[in-house]
């Protein structure tokens, strides 16, 4: 079963200590990206027709069926970006 | 040969039996005692898949990266190959085999990106620059 990533963390110092943080829950990111989705429906369906009819082979809304699992694979992905002289740092957590 | 098997060959041969039958009985013989159920216990010698990419990087500057990416994303990303078209993927697999590298997309298959996946266990890339930065490269 595809689990989406249900949040996402940013924390963000910068030099000197003082910085902010927060945990972000993704459906705050799925509900408007189903949204713009439902709207380039007619769009999406013209891209696909064309596409079958580049490559015989291709199965149309491929592009919306593997797109699922390329967002769920997100879930894990963490970036640690600092700097121990001046204590600064930026946290990107996907869980 | 075993004796069970040229029983059913003779019987076939004495016309006891029609091909079906001799098929459908060589067939039982051939699956063979019935196999105990797999255990969750790993054999000694198998890898464990990984599950992350990990990318380290340690400059002289004191600024670090760690990076830790899901190797999911390889899985999901490989499956927009089939986005490429024909004539395109094509180009791809002729230049890829002017430069030596043998490997066709289109043949790609599910066990062949475990199986890559699972040998990435091995892989580790580390860099150690002149002036002191490090990049360490592994899976796990």
């Amino acid at each position: 079963m595809i689990k989406l990533p249900s949040s996402i963390r940013i924390r963000v110092k910068e030099e000197g200590g003082k910085g902010f943080g927060f945990r972000l829950p993704m459906w705050l990111f799925w509900i408007p990206l189903i949204l713009l989705y439902i709207v380039l429906i007619p769009l999406i369906i013209i891209a696909d027709i064309v596409m079958k009819c580049i490559n015989q082979d291709y199965r149309i809304f491929t592009v919306t069926w593997e797109m699922f699992p390329l967002l769920a694979a997100l879930r894990g992905l963490d970036v640690h970006v600092w700097n121990e002289i001046t204590q600064s740092e930026i946290v990107v957590k996907i869980s | 040969m075993s004796e069970e098997r040229k029983r059913i060959l003779n019987m076939l041969a004495e016309g006891k039996i029609s091909a079906d039958e001799a098929g459908k009985l060589l067939d039982t013989i051939s699956d063979g005692p019935v196999q105990p159920p797999e255990t969750s216990v790993a054999e000694p010698g198998t890898k464990k898949t990984p599950s992350y990419m990990y990318v380290k990087v340690t400059s002289t500057d004191d600024d670090n990266v760690d990076v830790k990416v899901p190797l999911n994303l390889l899985r999901a990303g490989l499956r927009f190959t089939s986005l490429i078209p024909p004539k395109a993927m094509e180009h791809i697999n002729t230049q890829m085999a002017e430069k030596g590298i043998s490997f066709n997309l289109n043949n790609m298959k599910q066990e062949d990106v475990e199986e890559l996946i699972q040998s990435l266990s091995d892989m580790e890339v580390n860099v150690n620059s002149k002036n002191g930065d490090k990049v360490r490269v592994y899976c796990a």
